[in-house]
C-alpha cells in the first residue's frame, strides 16, 4: 500500500501545480501521507470542476490540531499559547470557491472544536475570517468570523485551559461541516463510531473513509448515513475519492 | 447545531478530557449573565477576564467580565467583574478551615483592582470608574468560616447564592444537587461554548424544573435586580478602594518602596539571590551539601539543619528505621504474612511519639498506596492520622488494610529484595518529610535562628507567634447590617480568625508582625495571599462624623521573602498591601536590633 500512496503523493504534487496549487511539506509518515492525498486528491477533484483556488499554496504539515495544556490545578493560572499558534490553529488549511460559494477545509480539528479528539478532514461550506485583534476587555486574542448556513464570531485568548485556547465571547449557531472524513488506517471500531458519531452532532453530512482492506471496521454496519470506503489498492482509492468528490463538487452544499 | 449534540450519546467519557466542577458552575453564571445582560443591549460577556493595568503587570484573572460597550468604544459604560464560588453541595457541612486563603486571595484581587478603577482616573483600560465587583457562591455557605460570607455581603457589590431561596429570615438550608446535575448535563458535551449555549437555552425557554433551572432562575433574578438598580456600589468597598489608592501616597508606602528598590538595585530579585529553602531542598535530598554553597550562608545553613533534627525528631528516628533495615523489615513482613495485627500494632502503636510516628511513617510508605480512605474511619483525619492512638477497631482495621497490601506488594520476592526495596520506600518518605513536611520550615528556622544569636532575646521585646484579625477589625458593621445575608448575629457574623506571624516584635504598645514566605512557582498567589493578610490588617474603616474614614494600623508587617520570587510586581503588591519586604534575613534581624 506504500508505494501507490507515495506514487499518488508525488502525481498530485505534479498535477495540483496545473491547478494554481503549489504543495509543500509532504509528509514522510504513512497516516500522514494519506489524510495528505485524501485532502489533496478532494482538492484536486474540485479545481477540475470549476472551483478555484482561495490561496496559492497547499501545506501539507499545516494542522488545526490544538495541542493538549493541562492547566495546573489551584494555581489560578492558565498557560498562555503564542497568539501566532492561536492564529494557525483556527485558520482553514485551505479554502477554494465556486460562484461565489466557498469551502472551507479544515484538518484535525476546526474552530468549533477544542477538544484533543477530532475528525481527519472537516469540510465547511462557508468562509472563514481570522483576525488578530485587541481590546481593553479580551485583550490580545485572534476572532474567527464565519459566515455560511449561520454567521457569527467567536474569540479566541492566549490563554488556555486543558481543552485549548479560552473562547472569550461567542456569538452565533456554528455551521455544520459539509463533510467530514476519518482516513483510519489503524483506529479501533470502537474509535472510529465515537469519530462517526461526534461527525453526526456536528451535523455533518458525512462520510467515513476507512483507507486500509483490514480494517475490521470495513465490514462492521456504521451508522446510517455513513459511507464506508475500502481502499485496497491505488484504484480503488481513486474510485472511492471520485465518489466523496462527486458529492462535494456536485454542489450539495447547504451554505 | 444538531439536536444531536444536545441530547449527548455518553461517548464523550471515553476521550480523557476531565472537566472540572468550577467551569461548569461558571457556565452556568455565564449563561444567566447572556441572558440579563444581552448582545442585542450592547452588552459583552467575557469568560476569565483578565483586567490591563497601567501601572502593573499581573496576571490576575477573574471568572467573568460582563461590560456595556457601545460599538467601538475603548471604555465599558457599566461594568461587573465576577468570581464564580462552589462550596460544598451538601445541606449539612462542617467549617472548612482550609478555605479561609482563597478568600483572601479574591478579596484582594477585588481591592488590587479596585483601588485602581474606584478612583478619580481609572488606571485599568476600558473600566469605568464605577466597575462594580462580585461573586456568585453556589453551595452551602456554611461550609467556610463566617468571616468570609460577612466580609463579601459587607464588601463586595454584587453577591449571589444561588442555591438558596432568598428570604430575609434566618438563613435556611440550601437546595443541593446542582454539582452533580451540572457534571451529569456535561457529559453529552465537549466543550463549554456549547453547554453555556445549551444552558441559556434552557433556562430561556424555562420549560424544566429541576434544580439547574431552580438555581439558575434565582441568579437570572439577582442579575435582573442588580441591573434595574443600576449597579450600586457597597460604600465599603468603595472606602476600602480608596483607601488602598491614597496608601500609595503616604510616607510609608514610599519609604517601604524605596526600601525595595534599593534591595533588588544591589543583588537583584530573590530568584537572582542565594535562596535557603532550595538550598535546603537540595541538602535534604542529598544532590548537595554545604560546602557547595557560598561561604557567607553556611553558617546559617548549619545552624538550620541543626534545627531540624532538633524540630523533627521523627525524621531522625526514621533514618535509624531505615539503617536498621535488615531487621525491621524482615520482621514487618512476617507480621504481614501472619496477619499478626497485635504483632503491628507494637510499631503502629509505640509507646514514644517519636518513635510511633516514624514507624506509621514507615508502614505508609511500605504501603504505597493512597491513604485517603482511612480518614472516613471514625475519629481518623489527615491531620492525626500519623500520631493520634486510634479506637482498637478503628486500629484493626486500618491495619488488616496495611498488611494485606504489604504481603501482596511483598509477594514472591526474596528476603534480600524485600529489605531493598523497603529500604528506599522508607528512605524516599523520610526524605520527602524532611523536606517537604509541613513541619519543615527552614525559613523560619534561619530566622529564629538569627534572631537567637542578634542582642535579641526571645521573650523579652520579641517573640514567636503573634496574630492579627483576618479581616479588617475596626469597621462599624452595624451600620451596614442591612447589607448582611448570611449572618447577622454580631457573635456569628465573624467567629474572629486571625492571620498568624512568626515572630511579633513589640515596641511601646505598637508590633511588629514578622514572616518568612519562600515560594517556588507560586508567587503571583503567594502575593495576593500575603499581601491580602497584610492589608486587611493594615487597614481601618472608623467612621468619623458620619463618614468612613480610613486609618492605617501603626503595627508593621515583614516579610523576609526567600526564593523563587521573579517578578517585581508581585513584591511591589505586598509593599501596597503595607508590607516591608525584605531580601535578605540578615537584614531583617538587624533592622530589628536597632529599633
Amino acid at each position: 500500500m506504500d508505494d501507490w500512496s507515495e506514487q499518488v503523493l508525488s502525481e498530485l504534487s505534479l498535477s495540483l501545480p496545473d491547478e494554481g496549487v503549489e504543495v509543500i511539506n509532504e509528509p514522510a509518515g504513512k497516516p500522514e501521507r494519506f489524510e495528505s492525498i485524501t485532502l489533496a486528491k478532494l482538492i484536486e477533484m474540485c479545481l477540475q470542476n470549476g472551483f478555484a483556488p482561495v490561496g496559492e499554496q497547499l501545506d501539507l504539515s499545516h494542522t488545526n490540531h490544538i495541542p493538549y495544556r493541562r492547566v495546573t490545578q489551584g494555581s489560578g493560572i492558565n498557560q498562555q499559547a503564542d497568539i501566532s499558534d492561536v492564529l494557525s490553529w483556527v485558520s482553514p488549511i485551505f479554502e477554494i470557491e465556486r460562484d461565489q460559494r466557498t469551502l472551507s477545509f479544515f484538518r484535525e480539528g476546526s474552530p468549533f472544536l477544542r477538544s484533543r479528539d477530532r475528525p481527519d478532514l472537516l469540510v465547511y461550506p462557508g468562509t472563514f475570517e481570522i483576525e488578530q485583534r485587541s481590546d481593553p476587555f479580551v485583550g490580545d486574542h485572534v476572532v474567527v468570523s464565519w459566515r455560511g448556513r449561520s454567521s457569527g464570531e467567536r474569540r479566541y485568548k492566549r490563554e488556555t485551559d486543558s481543552n485549548g485556547p479560552i473562547a472569550a465571547e461567542s456569538q452565533g449557531e456554528p455551521i455544520p461541516p459539509v463533510l467530514g472524513m476519518e482516513v483510519s488506517l489503524n483506529k479501533s471500531c470502537e474509535r472510529l463510531h465515537e469519530q462517526i458519531e461526534l461527525l453526526r452532532e456536528l451535523g455533518s453530512d458525512n462520510s467515513a473513509a476507512i483507507l486500509e482492506h483490514a480494517n475490521p471496521c470495513a465490514d462492521e454496519k456504521l451508522p446510517t448515513g455513513t459511507t464506508v470506503f475500502k481502499a485496497e489498492d491505488e484504484d480503488e482509492f481513486h474510485s472511492n475519492m471520485e465518489r466523496i468528490g462527486n458529492y462535494l463538487v456536485r454542489g450539495e452544499t447547504r451554505e | 447545531m444538531s439536536d444531536s449534540v444536545i441530547s449527548g450519546r455518553g461517548f464523550h467519557g471515553a476521550r480523557g478530557d476531565s472537566v472540572h466542577a468550577g467551569d461548569l458552575f461558571e457556565a452556568l453564571t455565564k449563561a444567566c449573565a447572556e441572558l440579563t445582560f444581552s448582545a442585542s443591549e450592547q452588552w459583552r460577556i467575557v469568560h476569565q477576564y483578565t483586567p490591563q493595568y497601567a501601572d502593573a503587570d499581573v496576571p490576575d484573572v477573574f471568572d467573568l467580565g460582563i461590560f456595556k460597550v457601545t460599538d467601538g468604544a475603548q471604555t465599558a459604560e457599566r461594568a461587573l467583574v465576577l468570581e464564580v464560588t462552589h462550596w460544598k453541595d451538601e445541606k449539612n457541612v462542617s467549617e472548612e478551615p482550609n478555605k479561609s486563603y482563597k478568600a483572601i486571595e479574591t478579596l484582594e484581587e477585588f481591592s488590587f483592582l479596585g483601588s485602581r478603577t474606584r478612583v478619580p482616573s481609572s488606571t485599568v483600560r476600558g473600566l469605568p470608574q464605577e466597575t462594580a465587583f462580585g461573586n456568585v457562591i453556589f453551595g452551602n455557605r456554611r461550609y467556610v468560616r463566617k468571616w468570609i460570607p460577612t466580609q463579601y455581603e459587607l464588601f463586595l457589590d454584587f453577591v449571589s447564592y444561588p442555591s438558596y431561596e432568598y428570604s430575609d429570615s434566618e438563613p435556611t438550608d440550601p437546595d443541593t444537587g446542582i454539582k452533580q446535575a451540572l457534571l451529569e448535563a456535561y457529559e453529552g458535551f465537549d466543550d463549554l461554548v456549547e453547554f453555556v449555549t445549551w444552558l441559556t437555552d434552557r433556562l430561556e425557554n424555562n420549560s424544566d424544573n429541576g434544580i439547574i433551572d431552580l438555581v439558575g432562575r434565582r441568579l437570572l433574578e439577582r442579575f435582573e435586580q442588580f441591573k434595574q438598580d443600576e449597579f450600586p456600589l457597597s460604600p465599603l468597598g468603595s472606602a476600602e478602594y480608596r483607601a488602598r489608592h491614597e496608601y500609595r501616597d503616604t510616607d510609608e508606602f514610599s519609604s517601604n518602596m524605596a526600601f525595595l528598590d534599593d534591595q533588588i538595585g544591589s543583588g537583584g530579585v530573590p530568584a537572582d539571590r542565594f535562596g535557603l529553602k532550595a538550598a535546603w531542598n537540595r541538602i535534604g535530598s542529598g544532590n548537595a551539601d554545604i560546602e557547595q554553597f557560598d561561604e557567607d550562608w553556611r553558617p546559617l545553613l548549619r545552624a538550620v539543619l541543626n534545627k531540624a533534627a532538633e524540630e523533627i525528631p521523627e525524621v531522625e528516628a526514621g533514618r535509624d528505621i531505615v539503617d536498621n533495615a535488615d531487621s525491621v523489615l524482615p520482621r514487618i513482613r512476617d507480621l504481614c504474612e501472619s496477619g499478626d495485627i497485635d504483632g503491628l500494632a507494637e510499631y503502629w502503636d509505640h509507646p514514644d511519639e517519636t518513635q510511633r510516628i516514624a514507624y506509621r511513617n514507615a508502614l505508609r510508605a511500605l504501603y504505597q498506596r493512597p491513604v485517603d480512605d482511612f480518614y472516613e474511619e471514625p475519629g481518623v483525619t489527615e491531620q492525626n492520622f500519623s500520631r493520634k492512638r486510634f479506637d482498637d477497631p478503628v486500629t484493626r482495621r486500618l491495619l488488616e488494610q496495611i498488611t494485606d497490601q504489604i504481603e501482596s506488594n511483598a509477594g514472591g520476592s526474596s528476603t534480600a529484595e524485600w529489605v531493598r526495596t523497603g529500604r528506599q520506600l522508607i528512605e524516599r518518605s523520610v526524605d520527602y518529610q524532611a523536606v517537604n513536611g509541613t513541619n519543615s520550615t527552614p525559613t523560619n528556622w534561619a530566622l529564629s535562628h538569627l534572631i537567637e544569636a542578634s542582642s535579641l532575646q526571645f521573650g523579652g521585646q520579641v517573640d514567636t507567634g503573634g496574630r492579627w484579625y483576618s479581616f479588617i477589625k475596626d469597621v462599624p458593621y452595624d451600620a451596614f447590617v442591612d447589607r448582611l445575608i448570611t449572618f447577622r448575629d454580631a457573635e456569628d457574623m465573624w467567629r474572629p480568625t486571625f492571620a498568624q506571624a512568626e515572630f511579633s516584635f513589640e515596641d511601646d504598645g505598637r508590633s511588629v508582625y514578622i514572616k518568612s514566605k519562600p515560594t517556588k512557582n507560586e508567587e503571583g498567589r503567594r502575593a495576593r495571599e500575603e499581601g491580602g493578610k497584610g492589608w486587611f490588617g493594615k487597614l481601618n474603616l472608623p467612621v468619623e462624623n458620619g463618614q468612613i474614614e480610613p486609618e492605617y494600623a501603626d503595627d508593621e508587617w515583614w516579610m523576609w521573602v526567600d526564593g523563587g520570587w521573579s517578578r517585581r510586581d508581585n513584591l511591589e503588591r505586598l509593599v501596597e498591601c503595607g508590607w516591608r519586604v525584605y531580601l535578605d534575613p540578615i537584614a531583617l534581624v538587624e533592622e530589628l536590633e536597632t529599633r
